[in-house]
């Protein structure tokens, strides 16, 4: 038994291979209801027990149990928390709520709010069609009992609809999950997945078809390999209209539409389906060897491929499929995407809660041990299903972080019995999920061949670019760390270089790193041969502490400009990860010390790879003297503005003045002043320019009609009514 | 301190006074006692004063505040309005809303720093209850009653729920408000738990119908009085209740 995985791609898996020996289904919903059924039990159980303790005690406390139960989801932190009730899934959750349906997750609410938007696109109605029936299973499955997460909620859908991925286990206990339809057969039998897996071979000739809004793509594949293609447009779907106009023709022929847009639709329809019929008589060949047929065609176009006297495909041929997921407009590059979708498998770490990973509609296959392996893992595995189960109570936060997307295109041949150690600290690790993108794709297949395999150091090689390392570089680490223990005089070493970065000590660091002779990294661990012989060079690159922190990332989370311009030009690789998989510029907290990566990216293109590095780009003299005059400009716009508005207000100011001045000027000098005013109409002002004021309170009249009593003007009846009552007081006295 | 009183025999004084930290509402009505128990219990650490809102006398159903503002539906006349400016404090914002959902009373519930809202609540609603009010506005239901304004009352100190409410909903209001909360009723078993009491951080007041024992829970649950605390029966009650050991 090897300890070394290596990876079969879909298509290169052969029958007799080992890894298919003895598959077995194993009923997930038994499975779930053994993790679900004791987190409710207690639930159950404690519930008195919390009434009890209340009832007897009236102190109460703000609980710190952060969910919603609407949404059924845990939050970490008080933000999160917060966040979630301002989003729109939130709210659509807590109307399901009310109205008594079970909640969706996340991706649910966003293909049902995504599939609106694509049709309108489009015009392809097949999503919408697919959303129905999920929720319409989702709609028999009321039973949830608010007393579990969205397991319970996943459960009872098991029992209604046929699940659109099959997951296999394999004797790694990692979970390896495909698109069921790939796997020939509508049978359900498990005798069948493991055969029709198995027959997926390189020379596999699969087809997908796509159609939909007026487009068409075709596409023949073998293996991964395109051997045909073709596309084509036809002006089939009005515009505004919405749905296909042709629906209207067939229901009532009396009432067809008779415009001009209307015929030249009729014609474009017929000319598309014949078009595809030519195609498919051109491709007659390889659709008699394709193993698969992947169909994707709304319920009007279905007629273009299985209607007509001369239909080019059968309906009833077993190795036609639809598609079991969302498609977008049908060009070639979306034939591309789903075929990459269909011939990716997901793998998952075997300590995955699985019952989260099972999207509505899934069923896993175990497959069984091996026999010899079985025996000595035993106490093993008990230990870990231990774990596990714990894990699962711990909520489902964990599981996504351990997710692992890993495509099989470029996949060798494996064993699957990797060390338990290493399986351990995988688990350990918990990893953030990488997208399921083809780039991401090809990565992990990279990275999987290395991982699981060396217990031994003698392999490492230390130009392995970083990301693959990051298992290994951990698992060095610690080797190191545990060298490193007895060998004081390199921990004080690197003690003090860690110091120097941190506190931004360049003369020391200088001096510390001025050792020749670079001897790598594998040398140098064999050799514990303390002092002389290491070179600080060597540390440059090593992660130095418990979060894989590199002396770049210490330099450059300290804001140590100088010295991270130092190390790069020591030769500090900015590609390096922590154990959270930031590179230091990432690590960065302020501009400036991010602004030093940038630019020795500007000085040193091709040094270092700044992709992976997460450098943005190059940051040159040029640039920043472009911003520089940027920022002046905007300064600039903006001490005009303030200028404006300072000035307004002085305005505002002076009539404020003039305002009360005016006020508090007694009938007779108001009168005075107006006359004056008159009289000295060519003359110069006076401090009131204005005369046209409401005699009480001096708002201004211009452009309105005043209240006036004799010759006084006022701005409203309240006025009046105050220098009237003013008044007669003082006629009385 | 909790105190029973009741408006014109109707048990449900939630619905005829609006009780924050900082003024207190209160309807007009055919006598002055019910005014009288307010004015009595407040009027020496904040003002007190009758208001109507678009007429009515159900003002606590209709409008919601907090120490820093009311909110009052567009159907308040601005003569009533004018009323609340010139009665309120000068650092209390009051503010007219639009909105479908009219008793804002019933359909959201708040203190100084949170507020509960009705699901459907507008969005408009809500940003004007987030800036007014200064609270971060969370939408949830009770019991899985969507007028959550009825179905619980909370102070700074802690909250009162629909009797309903399962023990996890309680955690999760919890800790969404900050506030220890209660399942609990008012008025002799009565559900509205909002309609029967209006509550402030040092001060309650219940309808008349409110047995003891639902009193001495929103005693303690609202921290009106030290006694009522059960920690008290360990330190400051002890010597009393304790003879002699020796």
């Amino acid at each position: 038994m090897t300890t070394s995985y290596e990876r079969h791609s879909i298509f290169h898996l052969s029958p007799e291979d080992e890894a298919f020996i003895g598959l077995r289904e194993v009923n997930p919903i038994l499975k779930q209801a053994v993790n679900t059924d004791p987190a409710s039990d207690k639930l159950e159980d404690r519930s008195p027990e919390d009434d009890r303790q209340r009832e007897s005690s009236l102190v109460r406390e703000v609980s710190d149990k952060m969910v919603c139960s609407a949404c059924k989801c845990l939050f970490i932190s008080r933000e999160e928390q917060t966040e979630h009730y301002k989003l729109d899934w939130h709210r659509f959750n807590l109307r399901l709520k009310i109205s008594g349906m079970p909640p969706v997750t996340t991706e649910e609410f966003e293909r049902k709010t995504g599939a609106g938007d694509m049709s309108s696109i489009s015009g392809s109605e097949s999503d919408s069609d697919e959303d129905d029936s999920d929720s319409e299973s989702g709609g028999t499955s009321s039973n949830v009992t608010g007393t579990d997460n969205e397991s319970s909620v996943e459960t009872s859908l098991f029992n209604g609809r046929h699940s659109s991925k099959v997951f296999f286990q394999n004797s790694a206990e990692q979970y390896l999950s495909v698109y069921r339809c790939i796997l020939q057969g509508k049978s359900n039998d498990e005798l069948d997945a493991a055969i029709f897996l198995k027959a997926i071979s390189k020379n596999t000739v699969w087809v997908i078809l796509m159609t939909g809004g007026g487009h068409f793509a075709g596409a023949v594949y073998q293996g991964k390999e395109v051997l045909e293609h073709k596309t084509f447009h036809r002006y089939t779907v009005r515009a505004k209209r919405g749905t296909a106009q042709g629906l209207r023709d067939s229901q009532n022929r009396s009432h067809a539409p008779k415009s001009a847009g209307a015929a030249l639709r009729r014609y474009n329809e017929a000319a598309l389906v014949k078009e595809i019929q030519d195609l498919l008589v051109c491709w007659a060949e390889h659709l008699k060897e394709a193993s698969a047929i992947f169909v994707r065609a709304p319920s009007y176009n279905k007629s273009a491929f299985f209607g007509g006297r001369a239909a080019p495909l059968d309906k009833k041929d077993p190795r036609i499929h639809t598609l079991p997921f969302p498609t977008r407009r049908a060009t070639f590059r979306e034939a591309q995407r789903v075929h990459d979708v269909l011939s990716t498998v997901h793998i998952y770490a075997k300590d995955t809660d699985m019952t989260a990973v099972y999207s509505p509609s899934k069923k896993a296959w175990k497959k069984s041990l091996k026999p010899t392996a079985q025996i000595d893992k035993d106490p093993e595995k008990a230990e870990e299903n231990h774990d596990s189960s714990d894990e699962e109570e711990g909520g489902e936060i964990l599981l996504e972080m351990v997710e692992q997307t890993i495509g099989t295109l470029d996949l060798r041949e494996y064993e699957i019995y990797p060390s338990r150690h290493r399986r351990r600290r995988r688990r350990k690790k918990e990893e953030p999920k990488l997208p399921i993108e083809e780039l991401s794709n090809i990565e992990a297949d990279e990275e999987v061949p290395e991982e699981v395999p060396e217990d031994t150091p003698a392999e490492d090689t230390p130009q392995e670019t970083q990301s693959k390392n990051k298992r290994k570089r951990k698992a060095k680490s610690k080797k190191q760390l545990e060298e490193n223990a007895d060998d004081s005089s390199e921990y004080g070493l690197r003690d003090e270089v860690f110091t120097a970065c941190k506190v931004g000590d360049v003369d020391a660091l200088c001096r510390l790193l001025q050792l020749p002779g670079e001897t790598s990294e594998s040398q140098e661990q064999q050799e514990n041969n303390p002092l002389d012989v290491q070179s600080p060079l060597t540390l440059l690159n090593k992660p130095l502490d418990s979060s894989g922190f590199t002396l770049l990332h210490v330099a450059s989370a300290a804001a140590q400009k100088a010295v991270v311009r130092l190390l790069l030009d020591a030769g500090a690789d900015p590609a390096c990860r922590d154990n959270k998989g930031q590179p230091p510029y990432i690590v960065a907290t302020d501009k400036d010390t991010r602004n030093v990566f940038r630019k020795y990216m500007g000085e040193n293109p091709d040094k270092y790879d700044y992709s992976k590095a997460q450098v943005p780009g190059p940051l040159t003299a040029e640039i920043e003297s472009k911003k520089a005059e940027k920022k002046k400009a905007q300064n600039a716009i903006k001490k005009q503005r303030e200028k404006g508005q300072k000035e307004e207000k002085r305005k505002q100011e002076l009539e404020a003045e003039e305002k009360k001045r005016f006020a508090s000027l007694t009938d007779r000098e108001k009168r005075a002043l107006a006359a004056e005013k008159r009289l000295a109409e060519q003359v110069a002002a006076t401090g009131v320019s204005n005369v046209k004021r409401c005699w009480s309170c001096g708002e201004s009249l211009l452009g309105k009609v005043p209240f006036q009593y004799l010759e006084y003007s006022f701005c409203t009846p309240r006025c009046v009514q105050e220098h009237r009552k003013a008044n007669t007081v003082q006629g009385k006295t | 301190m909790a105190v029973r009183a009741s408006f014109e025999k109707n048990n449900e004084i939630g619905c005829f006074a609006k009780l924050t930290n900082t003024y207190c509402l209160v309807a007009v009505g055919g006598s002055e006692n019910f005014y009288s128990v307010f004015e009595g219990e407040l009027s020496e650490t904040i003002p007190v004063f009758h208001a109507s809102i678009a007429g009515c006398r159900i003002i606590g159903r209709m409008c919601v505040g907090n120490r820093h503002g009311l909110i009052v539906p567009s159907s308040t006349t601005d003569q009533e309005l004018q009323h609340i400016r010139n009665s309120l404090p000068d650092a209390v914002r009051v503010q007219r809303v639009e909105e479908r959902l009219s008793a804002l009373g019933n359909v959201i519930a708040c203190n100084d720093y949170v507020a509960l809202v009705h699901p459907d609540l507008d969005r408009e609603t809500e940003e004007i209850l987030a800036d007014t009010l200064k609270v971060e506005v969370f939408r949830q239901t009770v019991a899985e009653q969507v007028l959550v304004g009825s179905y619980c009352a909370f102070s700074n100190q802690g909250g009162l729920v629909h009797p309903k409410t399962s023990i996890e909903d309680q955690d999760e209001l919890s800790s969404l408000l900050q506030v220890p909360l209660v399942a609990g009723t008012v008025n002799r078993g009565s559900e509205v738990i909002a309609g029967g009491m209006v509550v402030n951080d040092w001060c309650a007041f219940c309808g008349l119908d409110t047995t003891s024992t639902e009193l001495s829970v929103i005693e303690s649950v609202f921290r009106l009085s030290d006694a009522a605390q059960p920690s008290a029966i360990a330190t400051t009650m002890r010597d009393s209740l304790i003879d002699s050991m020796a």
